[in-house]
């Protein structure tokens, strides 16, 4: 069993005789020290996507299913090419089984595929990824606190608040849970 | 059609207390309703509720529009205990604040939706934080046949599922009257005299019910506020978690002023009270000028109100009840358009008053209350203008009603 506060990106699991796999999630704090968390699953039998809450402590039936290391390769449209790094097969995943997968990749990274019934269904990511901030306005210098933010692009396009003392060029953290900016990397 | 609670009192009051109260809104909307109360600490429930007995099983009556409405209540013993508790599940299963449904009454629910098919509702804490409007109704998927879950988020946003209004409550917010009014004075007066609580009707009346806290501002605002008016001002100190901070503070303001305020010791009483009964507190609330108020319970009794109040968030580990603070203080921020600076008058004392990491009644408290003291005719106009938009139209038990009368199961 799986509770919902260890389900990540990519995670599979059954519900009755449906199969479903994770494409995003989001936690929140409610009262007195407890979260919630905010799916989005696609069924794997249906293809039909939908949303879905929560308690952090409701528990799932969890499948063990084939995981393979592959390389991402580059994207064509919505349609995402990863190869196998033992077999060289290519697999070719799509836009929107990838949740939030494609802020945080690049081409030559290596990432976790899940195949159900021999098909790649989605991907799982590290929770860390290092990512270059390609544009924001100049840092600031001094400014240490990270409290204070400002908006960045990174080079996946992806958009994100970082602290002001960071700069173009330079390399972060970023939680691939939430997408938020945890530190920052000398390189 | 008919609902069962689940409740688990997990620290103070305010679990049993929130379920009361709804089961008693929904009983006001559709006394038809057939409810029974699944609770696991009967003690607590007592204190809220006197007519309350300590046994497994026992019929509680509820007045509604003057008519004796029964409610069966079902104490911890049977709770977990498979047989005659767990017969004839509801239709409907409302799961207070996440409260785990016990496996035998569970299994029973789940055989019977094969037949009838049920619906599960899992009744969230209140916030005002915009993530309850994502999360309002949203479905929880499980795995049994013929039964389906879903997410019931209380808040004082549109399209969430609202506040617990009560309008036994309501009526008697408008019967008590506008600050300083001769209905109010009355209102106090009666009160006071059935609660024994030895209060003019012209004394300025506050309550303190809070979470552990250092109370050293709040005398030293009210004695000043006090000193310079000349009004005389009683002290509502209830047993509990804030008492110890207030009894310290009180006790260190008498021994530094007595010397020299003798007059605003004169003109300052304060009372100690035992935990009230629900509808007691109800009273002494709207009997009231301004409160500390806490949880979620008096919060909305506070707000329903209209009376100016200091509301203490429960403690959450990284200082989050200030985003949960800060989100009530954005809920209600247009109401004070006409007047922006009360409205940052009381952000900035809400905003002080939970800044903590942990609860303490001897700390070095941030808060102050003049602003209050000095202001409560006018707030107490707005903050009723939110009131009657919150009751207008954010009616809980209607909502939630309104749902279950939709063709979902």
């Amino acid at each position: 069993m799986i509770t919902a506060s260890e389900l990540r990106v990519g995670d599979v699991f059954k519900n009755g005789n449906d199969v479903l796999v994770v494409q995003k999630l989001e936690g929140t704090k409610t009262g007195r020290n407890m979260s919630v968390t905010k799916l989005r699953v696609k069924n794997l039998l249906t293809g039909t996507t939908a949303e879905a809450a929560y308690r952090m402590s409701d528990t799932f039936e969890d499948i063990t299913l084939d995981i393979k290391k592959m390389n991402f390769q580059y994207a064509n449209g919505d349609t995402y090419n990863f190869m196998d790094n033992e077999s060289y097969e290519q697999h070719e995943i799509e836009k929107e089984d990838l949740g939030d997968a494609p802020n945080f990749i690049s081409e030559g990274m290596d990432v976790e595929i899940v195949f159900y019934e021999g098909k790649p269904v989605s991907v799982k990511l590290p929770i860390l990824v290092e990512r270059e901030v390609v544009y924001c306005e100049p840092g600031i210098k001094g400014d240490t606190s990270g409290r204070a933010m400002k908006p960045a692009k990174l080079d996946t396009g992806y958009e994100i608040m970082i602290p002001l003392f960071c700069d173009i060029g330079e390399w972060i953290r970023v939680d691939t849970r939430d997408g938020s900016y945890k530190e920052r990397v000398k390189k | 059609m008919k609902l069962d609670f689940i409740c688990q009192v997990i620290d103070n009051y305010g679990d049993i207390a929130v379920v009361w109260r709804l089961v008693k809104a929904l009983l006001q909307e559709d006394t038809a309703l057939s409810i029974r109360v699944f609770v696991d600490d009967l003690k607590a429930f007592q204190k809220l509720v006197p007519d309350v007995k300590i046994c497994d099983k026992q019929v509680l009556t509820v007045a509604i529009h003057g008519k004796q409405v029964s409610v069966e209540v079902i104490g911890s013993l049977a709770l977990s205990q498979s047989g005659v508790f767990c017969e004839n599940p509801a239709q409907v299963l409302v799961e207070a604040f996440g409260a785990p449904t016990p496996e035998p009454y569970l299994e029973a629910f789940r055989k019977e939706a094969v037949k009838t098919p049920k619906l599960i509702i899992h009744l969230e804490y209140l916030t005002a934080e915009p993530w309850a409007q994502e999360y309002h109704l949203l479905p929880s998927l499980v795995p049994w046949p013929g039964v389906k879950k879903v997410f019931f988020v209380p808040s004082f946003l549109p399209d969430t599922g609202g506040v617990i209004v009560d309008q036994d409550f309501w009526a008697k917010v408008n019967l008590s009257g506008r600050f300083a009014s001769k209905e109010r004075r009355e209102f106090r007066r009666q009160v006071t005299k059935r609660l024994n609580l030895d209060v003019g009707a012209d004394d300025f009346l506050i309550t303190l019910f809070s979470y552990e806290h250092d109370y050293g501002n709040f005398w030293d605002d009210l004695g000043r506020w006090i000193s310079d008016t000349r009004k005389t001002a009683v002290v509502v100190v209830f047993e509990g978690r804030q008492k110890e901070g207030a009894d310290l503070s009180w006790s260190r303001f008498k021994e530094r002023e007595g010397g020299r305020q003798r007059a605003v010791l004169e003109n300052l009483k304060v009372l100690n009270c035992p935990f009230l009964a629900q509808n007691d507190y109800d009273d002494l609330l709207l009997a009231g000028d301004f409160h500390v108020v806490r949880g979620e319970e008096s919060w909305v009794r506070a707000v329903l109100s209209g009376r100016p109040f200091l509301w203490h968030a429960y403690l959450q580990p990284d200082g989050y009840q200030l985003v949960k603070t800060e989100a009530f203080m954005t809920a209600i921020s247009s109401f004070f358009k006409e007047n922006t600076g009360l409205f940052e008058g009381m952000n900035k004392e809400f905003l002080a008053f939970n800044q903590r990491q942990i609860n303490s009644s001897d700390d070095e408290p941030q808060e102050h209350y003049s602003f209050f003291f000095q202001n409560m005719a006018e707030m107490e106009k707005i903050l009723k203008n939110f009131a009657v938009e919150v009751v207008e139209n954010r009616n809980l038990a209607y909502i939630l009603l309104d749902f279950l009368h939709k063709p979902q199961l």
